[in-house]
This record gives C-alpha cells, structure tokens and sequence, in this order.
C-alpha cells in the first residue's frame, strides 16, 4: 500500500511528495483499504494536492474509488484568493445528491398488494431510464431563468412542494451566484424535458423500512421512527449539469489550463478568473436545476401515494436533501474557503449557522445511500475540521459495470432481487445488472469508518425494499 | 498421400450486440457468425495451406466498423438463409481492396473462388426453415465490429471453424472500470479513431445508432472528444442517453502507427 501513516483512528496521512502542496487525508478502515483497489485514487489524491490553493489536506473518503481528475469521494478546500475552482473537483452530475422522506405509515403496515400498486404508480409518474424522450412541457426560458437562480423554491412556487420541503435542504435547496446567462444553449435544451426524473446509471426512487436507530433522541428530534416507510431519492442535474461540466471543459482545455497539470480532467481556472467566475455562475444554475429536479421527483412521489393511499402531502415530510457533488464557499476557521466535494457530503457539526432551527443542536443530516439490497444510512455530521466537515456520499463501487454484467448474464437479476425481499423496476436490464447489490461495497464498513474517524455519527439504518431504477 | 480436402471460406469475425432471442430458424450460434470474403467449397488443404505463407498482407491494421442495416432472404428467388446486410460506417474501400487481391491470389495459387456475385457484405443468422415476413418486422439496425481474417471449416450442423487466421486489431472493445464504462478505441488516424468510438458507444447502447454522423475536421484528441461529447449531446436531447459524457482522460498511446486510446465515459 502507498505510504499511508495511520494517524487516528480510520485516519491516514498520505504525506506530501514531489509537487504535491498539502499532504493527503485518508479516512478508511483497514478492511476497506485491504479490500479496495488504492493505487489508482490514491495517485488522484496526489494529484489535487498539486492544485494552486490547496489548503489543509487533500481529502479521500472511504467510498473512494477512481473519478475524472478528482477521485469520488474527494474533498479539496482552495483559499479563494490563491485557490483555483476545478469541474473535475465537481464531476459531471452537479449537485447530485440525495433527498430522504417519512411517510405515516409503519412498511408492515401496507399490504402487499397496496405496496406493489404504490411502486407500479411511482414508476409511471416518475420518469427514468434512457431511450426515450420525457412527456411533459418542458422548461421556458422564462422558467429556466427564476428556477436557476431561485433553485427549489421556484417548484415549489409552482405547486411541485411545501415550503417547510426547504428549511430540510442544504443551503435551503440553492446555491447562490447562479447566472443563467453563463450557461449555454446546449446544456438548457439537454435539461428542457428533464425536470422530474431519475435518469440512468446509479439513480433510483427508493421505499423502505427504517430498520434500527443508533440515536433515538435525534432520529426522535427529526421525525424518524423505527418501522417507519421512507422514501430515498438520488438524482442530480441531469444532462444539464453534464453539459455544464463538459462546456467549461472544452473551455479551460482550449485556453490552457491544462497545461502542466498530471491530469487533463483537473483542469482549473483561479476562482477570481472571469473563467472561475463563469464556471461558478454555471455551476451554481445547475446545483439549482438538480434541487428542483429533487423537489419534483419528490412531488410525484407524493401524487403517487396521493393515489393509492389517499395520503396528504403534508403527511410527507422531508428529513432532508444533501448535495454530493458541489463546490460551495464557506467559512472555516474564519476563513472563506472553497470547498470542492466530489462524491462527499457536507456534514455541519451543532450549532452551525447555516443549518435550520430543527438542526441546530444536533448538526446536520448526512444522507448515505448503499446498495438497493443492503442497507442506507441516515448520519448526523460531526463537523470535523479536517475534512472540512465532510462526510461520504455512499458504498462506493466494488465491481465494474462490465463485471457485473457479465456475472448477472443469463440470470434473473429482478427474480433474485425479489427472493431477498426487494422489488426493483428498471426499463433496461443492463442497468439491474449493473446496479446489483454485489456490485458494491458493504455500506456498513463504510458508515462504520466515517463513524470512527469522527466525520458522523449514525442516526439511523434504512433497509430497501421497493427500487425504481433508472 | 492422399490431399485432406475441406471445406472452405475465408471471412472476418464478427462481433455486435446480438439479440437475445431471434425469429424461428435453424440459427447459427453467435461464435460461428461471420462476414464470408471469398467462398472456396472443397478444398485441397494440404495445397492451401503450404499457400497461405504468402497470403497477401492488407493495407490496414485495424478492423472495421459498420451497421446491419437490412435483413436479406438469399438466394433471392428460393430464398434458404436469413442474413443480415453490413453497411460500412467508414471508409470500406481497403477492405474491397483486399478482397480484390484475396481473389487474385486464390486464382493465381490455383484455387477457384466462388465470383459468380458481387461481394455484398452480409452476416447469415439462419438457414431455412424460417418466416420471412416475421425475420423482416423483428429486424432492428445493430452496430458491428469486424477483425481478425479467418480460413473457416465448414464443419456441418451450422458450425464454422477457425483453422487458420490473420490477425486485426479490434476496432475497440469494451473494457472493465469502476464506477463508468470504458473501451479501449484503435484506429491508424483520429478520423478512424473517433468512427470507431461513435459505434462503441452504439454498441452499449443501439438507440444511438441513427444520431451517427461524419466529422470533419478531426485532426487531434481533444477534437475526437468534444465531437463525441457533442454527438452525446445531441442524444441525450433527443431520446435520453445513458451516456453522459466522454472524459478528457486521455491515455493514448501509439503503437505501429495504430492509435491506442482508453476512452472512458461517464454514465
């Protein structure tokens, strides 16, 4: 393994070398480092140390595996007069993230006859998959222009939510410093009939059972009950977002920013640039799409129980929306930093001034999806300063897609997935395929390391058994 | 001695995303398909082989890239297999090129190929019995690859057997990867490097298929990059793509004046 020092517990230091300017920051457990496949993002977690700006360390998660530039699960903090802001150190999907509900209902509750209509009707009214264009009237340029600047509550304007839905948002489901005019042509036409739906890849809609609360008085403060049926999204910014990222790409390529660097997908502009400038303005508008692209899929959740179950949609309470691939100004140490989290949750400690009233003395809740056999996890962040108050977005892959499809060719992945409890719809068997519990790694180890490196604490564990598929 | 007589054919190997199930034929297996080049019957093989030392070498390293665009019934008057016509998404002329010298050299080594047709690139799926009518309405266009040159046995029962083979780099294939898919792409310019990534990409994903376009003006991998990212665009606009986009990770390499290049896309 490459020259990690434990230095706390699930803590290693991945010390500097060559042009490297900070040391790099491992969080993981000997488990999951033994397991893993390290060189690869390691020498990713060197290569943003090599970035102007750097501050602290740079920082891996044990999710971590191989990403574009930055690995995923990647967190760098860059001083902002110094510093440089990275599409790389975002990803393509910006803001994708995750958004968890509570419904009234106890899952033992519903029959199964009642749960199968309810998962039939979320697949109809939520759109996913790929292959086929989206219904729907699409986005005006006179919708794009309020809903990129106001994010989330642009939906809810519209009637696609609550108001309360907010307050249960990070930074209140918008980033500020959206232009609209910083994003091109292309990437609105991508985005104009894709408001409201999953998408493909690792994204899903999906109901479960909150299965054991590890801190009853938060779960209690937050509305989280044992038994509980809860809904968990994952989707981000859609074709929009990758639009974003790859037009601010061929830009930076195409001026040099590249030149020098180990990697060509770290690009990066200083964040005073008229280009750094550009590319958060863009960033910002398509962190905003993806908040109401969260906020509408979550509406038809709603109509869909609405449906079946005659549910009000007030009876449908946000826990909370997390973002996981975001580059964000904030404040640490009494300094104005900005922090690049690349597959990596924010995870605000007690009494942060951003975090909402019903926040405030627990800390925030960091959102962690694992694999749609297994388990989720709902965290609470600690605030921990040496990751710049982050946490992990997720299991993190442990096979390739071709790996798992080729092992899963010729089987019935939905019939085997339904003989361990779970039903999944999905449009494309490649992607059931692609998606099988197998094909990651146990989100116990990881929420376990996060938990002992002093990242986050979990609240709560949330067992699938209800899976919409992209 | 007696000669070892054989029958055989010399064709290329194909590789698409076949269809998990076909209309009702006798269908030959998916390792046995192939795109028959020059059609031998009985054949001496102990002449042929002591011949294919000098087998004419092709002007091109790597194989080549197209779609099945159409389903045959041949012969057309008493139609006995099913076949599926290859329309070349690149430039095809080498490869009609080779075929032209593959025949000269066969006839010059005293062999008689079979010329009685025009060469027209097809790949069979079945032999009679089969609904023509049904094979016509399940036809969809599917993307191909074709590489290495075989001398194929035809060994009965529908089954086709290497005995003998010239090698051509794949023109890509698709290769393992964490979290996105990736492919290794090959092709001798950036032209033939960006065709051939186009049709990996339709490969994973066919929808892609009718979105394929020529691009001018590739002359380096930046070019074959944002071209590619603009043709994802234009899918994801259109029917939704799996494909996100196509990373600027850029390791390529060039090997006997064959580019290599690890494409990795995000998904």
């Amino acid at each position: 393994m490459s020259k990690l020092e434990q230095i706390g517990p699930c803590t290693y230091l991945l010390p500097k070398e060559g042009g490297m300017r900070v040391p790099g920051l491992v969080i993981a457990s000997e488990k999951l480092l033994a397991d893993m496949e390290i060189d690869r993002p390691l020498e990713q977690v060197r290569n943003v140390a090599y970035l102007p700006g750097i501050v602290g360390y740079s920082v891996a998660m044990p999710d971590i595996h191989w990403g574009y530039g930055f690995p995923i699960g990647g967190v760098a903090a860059m001083d902002i007069n110094e510093g440089v802001i990275s599409p790389g150190g975002v990803g393509y999907d910006i803001n994708c993230g995750v958004r968890l509900a509570v419904t009234p209902y106890l899952y033992d509750e519903l029959k199964p006859k009642l749960r199968e209509k309810l998962l039939h009707e979320i697949y109809h009214l939520v759109p996913s998959g790929v292959g086929h264009g989206h219904r729907g009237a699409g986005v005006s340029e006179a919708d794009y222009k309020a809903l990129l600047t106001k994010g989330a509550a642009w939906s809810v304007e519209q009637g696609f939510g609550l108001p309360v839905d907010l307050e249960h948002s990070e930074s209140h489901g918008c980033i500020e410093g959206a232009d609209p005019a910083a994003v091109s042509k292309t990437a609105k036409e991508r985005g104009h009939k894709q408001i409201g739906s999953i998408g493909s890849g690792n994204h899903f809609v999906e109901l479960g059972q909150v299965q054991d609360l590890f801190l009853p008085e938060i779960a209690s403060q937050w509305g989280l009950k044992k038994g509980q049926l809860y809904i968990l999204i994952h989707s981000g910014s859609r074709g929009f977002g990758h639009q974003v990222c790859q037009d601010t790409l061929n830009t930076f390529v195409k001026r040099g920013f590249a030149e020098g660097l180990p990697d060509k997908q770290l690009v990066a502009a200083p964040i005073k640039s008229e280009e750094g400038k550009q590319y958060f303005a863009a960033m910002a508008a398509a962190a905003n799409f993806a908040f109401n692209n969260r906020q509408q899929i979550l509406h038809s959740i709603r109509v869909a129980f609405k449906e079946v179950l005659s549910t009000d949609p007030e009876q449908i309470r946000m826990i909370y929306d997390v973002c996981h691939n975001i580059a964000k100004f904030e404040e640490h140490d009494g300094r104005r930093l900005c922090v690049h989290r690349k597959g990596a949750t924010r995870s605000f400690g007690p009494g942060h001034p951003e975090l909402a009233q019903i926040f405030q003395h627990s800390g925030q809740p960091v959102l962690v999806p694992g694999d749609m056999g297994r388990a989720s996890y709902v965290l609470v962040g600690l605030g921990n300063p040496l990751t710049w108050s982050s946490s992990c977005h997720g299991a993190g892959r442990a096979r390739s897609r071709i790996q798992s499809m080729k092992s899963w060719k010729g089987r019935e992945p939905v019939h085997y997935m339904k003989q361990q409890g779970v039903e999944v719809k999905a449009s494309s068997f490649r992607t059931i395929a692609e998606e099988m519990p197998d094909a990651y790694k146990n989100v116990d180890d990881v929420v376990v390391a996060v938990e002992e490196a002093g990242l986050a604490n979990r609240v709560a564990r949330l067992r699938p058994y209800l899976v919409v598929k992209g | 001695m007696e000669p070892e007589h054989k029958r055989l054919f010399f064709g290329l190997e194909v590789q698409a995303p076949w269809p998990e199930s076909l209309p009702h034929g006798r269908i030959l297996d998916e390792k046995h398909r192939h795109l028959t080049l020059a059609f031998l019957g009985d054949t001496d093989w102990t002449k042929l082989k002591e011949a294919l030392q000098t087998f004419p070498t092709p002007s091109f390293k790597v194989g080549f890239v197209g779609q099945f665009d159409q389903c045959l019934f041949l012969p057309p008057r008493h139609p006995r297999v099913v076949a599926w016509h290859v329309d070349f998404l690149e430039e095809d002329s080498p490869l009609i090129t080779f075929y032209e010298t593959l025949i000269v050299w066969l006839k010059e080594k005293g062999f008689s190929p079979d010329t009685r047709h025009n060469f027209t690139p097809h790949v069979t799926l079945a032999r009679a019995p089969f609904n023509e009518r049904v094979w016509q309405k399940k036809f969809t266009p599917l993307p191909l690859l074709l590489k290495d040159i075989h001398l194929y046995e035809s060994v009965g029962h529908l089954k086709y057997e290497s005995i003998w083979s010239s090698s051509l780099l794949a023109p890509f294939e698709e290769i393992s990867h964490t979290a996105d898919v990736a492919y290794w792409i090959r092709g001798e310019n950036f032209d033939q490097l960006y065709r051939h990534a186009e049709v990996a990409l339709a490969t994973t994903f066919p929808q892609i298929l009718p979105y394929l376009r020529k691009q001018n003006g590739i002359e380096n991998l930046d070019d074959v990059i944002i071209a590619l990212n603009e043709l994802v665009a234009i899918v994801d606009q259109a029917i939704s793509s799996p494909f996100k986009a196509v990373s600027f990770h850029s390791h390529l390499e060039e090997k006997e004046n064959v580019l290599h290049w690890e494409m990795i896309v995000d998904v």
